[in-house]
């Protein structure tokens, strides 16, 4: 097993270990950078998406450690995690706007309303979101929605940042784009980010540190 | 050319299907229609005051099954393991399955040992909220599972309450879904007939009650039809304003924890525990009893009553598989309701033919026409359109309706439609409505029970609930069984 | 899936058909069900007549053995169907048993019957006026309240029975879903006359329910939810003789108490109508009649069958005028008890 460390790496994953029935996720050992992009990089059933779900805390571990800074995050539910997500399905909320679902991350994160403002208009401008900020979500088109997604998942400057192929339902022009949007957006607000993909070109772009999954294990 | 004409035969047989269903199901409309030749509307003051108390009931009732139902969801979703949760389902829609008499009789042995039984309104709608409170429960995990699954796992993630959620995610985005929800429960206990009839005491809780007393009392068959497409109007015009059909196809499962609420995990065995517990309080009484002469006979009538209603049932699902997708044979099984036991069984005796075989027949489909629309409406619609992209890839690709029935739609349909036919089969067995109306001298458990009742014979009565029991679980086990069967 | 469909349908047929078959051997005691096929004589009666503790099954029994013919009976599962389905029905009956005097007056006005002899040593307590004597009387019972003894003390007469003392305490039956329901409410309005809303205004708080059938509100008695039921006199015969408890009691109020009486009649349209008229005139002889009275838990409709009896030891009632006509007013009751 080849782990790639980071200069500083202070975020420690230790027995991430889920059996599936029949598939087995078993990683005894891994340690996560705490800045920049680190790719989680494999074929389709390699593992994945168990892995990003465990990490987030939709699926139980026991035993799972993951310790960041002070804070065993293992230990704390999903919502007390403060991750950013970018779901590979987006899941926005259709019955609210673009802007509606980017500002109820921020309430429910308690960012107080002019700092949330304030973010907001960055955001926009960042992502190019301001023609269609009042458009319902379930209305806007695939590349619009994933930089909403986006802008949703850091709003509430989480300490983790978790991106499921999102670029996965995008053609190969609005990937460029996208991923072009998402770098600038992840080095301007430095938030350390696990970018699950099988896109090679995902990893040209965007991984500064890249660690390889088969079989449920890190190879 | 004789694949156009092949084609256009299977147009001609579908739409005639839809039409002879439809006709089928109205045909106690119809019948009456032909044979009352004098019709007299009921006085505005006889009727009205009727139908407010039904609307009264139905609507405290459907809303605190509601409540309570979310109120089970929110518990059952704190069971996560697989098995855990499919025993949640079980013991849920228990109280909904159960045949009106166990349920009552299982109340009145809570009570009645200590206290006196609060007849009227509030048993009424307590009973009701006791039997749905269940069925909402998962119809509202089936439409998080299948609108929200998503959603729920971004909202907590992101860090949302509980009722940051609700309020903000689940509420707005459900809100016509949880109307059609509603709207279910409330036909339901607006029609209701054996529970308000046997616990409304002075009240007639439902136009039911007074459809029936009006066909006893004065033999007024005409205001009885009237009332009857009164209330099957009604209820249709309110499905057509609501025609999303609320009870989602078993989706891919996935935890749901977060919105779970320990506390109330207990909640979720309360209705199956009041139903079981009753009906266990009972049987000592029932052991003073001794089984009457008749019983094997009563057994083995239960039981072809039963297999006949779930085959009809079976044949009747096919046929609206077959002849779908239609959306107004959708939307009018959506929201059409048979009406009363009385209305349909007498209607049964006007038809042409009588004889023991004969009498057996119009008893099936009378039944059949009775719980078609209910079991049609609540199990075998949202697996029929969840299939509507296959079936039309299929038909894309030249298959015939034929096929596409017995090799698209059957194969992942017929787990539903047999669970959907087996649970007609059970009710089939414990119906003693209809059959004490058509039956003749077919006696069958339910009606041996009603007739010992008569008889001061009330714990042998009650000891037959054991047989009647096994019969209705043994029948909607074979229909199960033969959709593994099927499954194979 | 053709063929597995195929074999699910065929296979269900083929089981309805085998139990069918079974039980009608069964029933037959294996024998071939057309022994008698010679006549077939249809009877309409309610359910709990002929069920296994009742008096109908061993009277058909005897009758078909007598008079080598096949019987027919529909039930349906209450009395005050009858008449519903006697009109509705295609194929004729040769008799109805089971009307009373509150339903036989309809009865008599909706359809043609055959007239009926005149039988001898008949009570005079069944003879009502203004019944058509198309109908044969073949049991009947005084209406009273039973209870048990060592509860509360009965009501004296009537105006006793609005005394707080009977708060909760009495079930009765509704009077438009049950014959003894609009007894009672007949009995209050031959007392009460212009005072009956008025009565029954005060006597509701007495009420425990109002239940949808006499064996829903026997049954609530029973489990004693109740202390007092509007019921038969001769409830307490099955209490006394079945049971052997005299723990037991009727009320017996100076007003006096309605009678039920249960009748049977010959449609016109009978088929078989010899046979039907036989078999009257069969269910009014004395050793039939003692099989109703000990198994319907009735008075016989003659003289002299209840010597010997438990049913000889029943108290004595004062009884009154019956109203037999199945009056429909119930704006009393609906003004006080309905919502």
């Amino acid at each position: 097993m080849v782990c790639l460390r980071g200069p500083r790496a202070m975020s420690h994953v230790r027995n991430l270990i889920r059996d599936y029935d029949g598939f087995k996720v078993e990683i005894p050992s891994w340690e996560i950078s705490d800045t920049g992009v680190t790719a989680l990089w494999g074929p389709s059933g390699s593992g994945k998406t168990s892995v990003f779900r465990l990490l987030i805390g939709l699926e139980p571990c026991p035993g799972l450690e993951w310790t960041f800074g002070k804070d065993d995050l293992a230990k704390l539910p999903a919502p007390e995690r403060r991750l950013g997500v970018v779901f590979q399905s987006l899941e926005l909320f259709p019955h609210m706007t673009a802007e509606e679902n980017i500002l109820f991350a921020a309430k429910v994160r308690e960012v107080p309303s002019d700092e949330a403002g304030r973010r907001m208009t960055e955001l926009a401008a960042d992502l190019r979101l301001t023609d269609f900020l009042q458009r319902k979500a379930g209305l806007l088109s695939g590349g619009e929605a994933q930089r909403v997604a986006l802008a949703r998942a850091v709003i509430g400057r989480p300490r983790f940042l978790f991106l499921d192929e999102p670029f996965s339902s995008l053609d190969a022009e609005l990937r460029v784009e996208a991923r072009g949007l998402v770098k600038q957006v992840i080095e301007r607000l430095k938030i350390p980010t696990l970018l699950i993909t099988h896109d090679q070109e995902d990893l040209r772009a965007l991984a500064q540190h890249v660690v390889k999954i088969r079989g449920g294990r890190l190879v | 050319m004789s694949g156009t004409r092949s084609l256009n035969t299977e147009a001609y047989w579908r739409a005639s299907l839809r039409v002879l269903l439809a006709l089928l199901l109205v045909s106690p409309f119809l019948i009456w229609l032909i044979y009352i030749s004098e019709w007299e509307f009921p006085p505005v003051k006889e009727w009205l005051p009727l139908v407010f108390v039904s609307g009264e009931q139905a609507l405290v009732s459907s809303l605190l099954s509601l409540f309570f139902g979310w109120l089970m969801f929110l518990g059952a979703e704190s069971w996560i393991e697989r098995r855990q949760k499919q025993m949640c389902e079980v013991v849920l829609l228990l109280p909904n399955l159960t045949p009106p008499l166990f349920l009552i009789l299982s109340l009145l042995a809570w009570v009645t040992p200590w206290a006196a039984f609060p007849y009227g309104l509030n048993a009424v709608i307590f009973a009701h909220v006791l039997m749905n409170s269940g069925l909402v429960a998962i119809a509202l995990d089936r439409l998080v599972q299948s609108k929200l699954g998503g959603m729920t796992e971004a909202a907590w993630t992101l860090g949302a309450s509980r009722y940051q959620f609700w309020t903000r995610v689940a509420w707005p985005f459900l809100k016509f879904d949880l109307a059609c929800l509603f709207l279910f429960v409330f036909s339901i206990c607006f029609t209701s007939f054996s529970i308000p009839f046997m616990l409304g005491g002075e009240t007639w809780a439902t136009l039911e009650v007074a459809i029936f007393d009006t066909i006893r009392a004065d033999g007024r068959w005409d205001k009885a039809v009237i009332l009857a497409a009164g209330q099957s109007l009604f209820l249709l015009a309110l499905a057509v304003a609501l025609p999303r059909q609320f009870w989602p196809p078993r989706p891919q499962r996935r935890p749901l924890p977060f919105l779970g609420v320990p506390q109330l995990r207990q909640l979720v065995f309360l209705p199956a525990l009041i139903l079981v517990g009753g009906w266990l309080l009972g049987l000592p009484n029932s052991f003073k009893a001794h089984l009457e002469p008749g019983v094997a006979d009563a057994v083995m009538a239960s039981l072809a009553l039963g297999l006949s209603v779930g085959l009809l049932h079976l044949v009747f699902f096919l046929v609206t598989a077959y002849a779908s997708p239609h959306l107004g044979l959708q939307r009018f099984l959506n929201g059409y309701l048979s009406p009363s036991s009385a209305i349909t069984g007498f209607a049964m005796l006007l038809l042409p033919g009588s004889g023991e075989t004969i009498d057996f027949v119009k008893l099936v489909l009378a039944l059949t026409l009775i719980s078609f629309p209910l079991l049609y409406r609540w199990i075998v619609h949202a697996a029929l359109d969840g299939l509507q992209n296959q079936i039309l890839v299929a038909r894309t690709l030249g298959a015939r309706w034929s096929t596409v029935l017995f090799e698209i739609v059957w194969p992942q349909a017929a787990p539903q439609i047999l669970r959907a036919s087996g649970l007609a089969a059970f009710w089939g067995a414990a119906d003693f409505a209809i059959t004490a109306v058509v039956a003749g001298d077919f006696n069958t458990l339910p009606l041996m029970m009603t007739n010992l009742m008569g008889n001061y014979s009330l714990p042998s009565a009650e000891l037959l609930m054991i047989p009647l029991f096994m019969v209705s679980l043994g029948l909607y086990g074979l229909f199960t069984g033969a959709a593994r069967y099927v499954s194979r | 899936m053709r063929s597995r469909v195929t074999v699910l349908l065929l296979g269900g047929v083929s089981l309805v058909f085998a139990l069918l078959f079974a039980r009608q051997l069964h029933m037959s005691n294996g024998l071939p069900h057309a022994q008698f096929a010679d006549r077939k004589f249809r009877v309409l009666t309610y359910g709990s007549f002929v069920s296994a503790t009742g008096p109908g099954g061993r009277l058909l029994d005897d009758f078909k053995k007598a008079k080598g013919c096949d019987v027919d009976v529909v039930t349906v599962s209450d009395a005050g169907l009858l008449l519903e389905r006697l009109k509705l029905s295609r194929e004729p009956f040769d008799i109805v048993i089971g009307f009373d005097q509150l339903s036989a007056p309809r009865a008599a006005n909706e359809v043609k019957w055959k007239s009926v002899p005149a039988f001898k040593n008949v009570r005079p307590e069944v003879k009502l006026e203004g019944m058509s004597s198309d109908f044969a009387p073949y049991d009947w019972s005084p209406m009273t309240f039973i209870f048990r003894d060592g509860l509360t003390a009965p009501p004296q007469n009537f105006a006793d029975m609005v005394d707080k003392r009977f708060t909760g305490k009495f079930v009765l039956e509704d009077p438009r879903a049950s014959s003894p329901g609009l007894q009672f409410f007949n009995w209050v309005k031959s007392v009460k006359g212009e005072d009956t809303a008025e009565f029954l205004q005060k006597f509701k708080p007495n009420v425990q329910s109002v239940a949808p059938s006499w064996s829903f509100a026997y049954g609530i008695f029973e489990k004693r939810q109740a202390e007092f039921v509007f019921s038969y006199l001769t409830s307490l015969a099955y209490h006394w003789g079945t049971d052997h408890d005299k723990s037991f009691r009727a009320v017996n109020l100076p007003e006096g108490h309605p009678v039920q009486v249960e009748y049977a009649a010959v449609p016109d349209t009978c088929k078989e109508c010899e046979l039907g008229q036989e078999f009257l005139a069969f269910i009014m002889d004395p050793s039939s009649q003692k099989t109703i009275m000990e198994r319907n838990y009735m008075m016989p409709a003659l003289t002299g069958v209840e010597e010997g009896t438990v049913f000889a030891q029943l108290p004595t009632l004062t009884l009154r005028p019956t109203l037999h006509s199945e009056s429909k007013d119930l704006n009393e009751w609906d003004q006080v008890f309905k919502h």
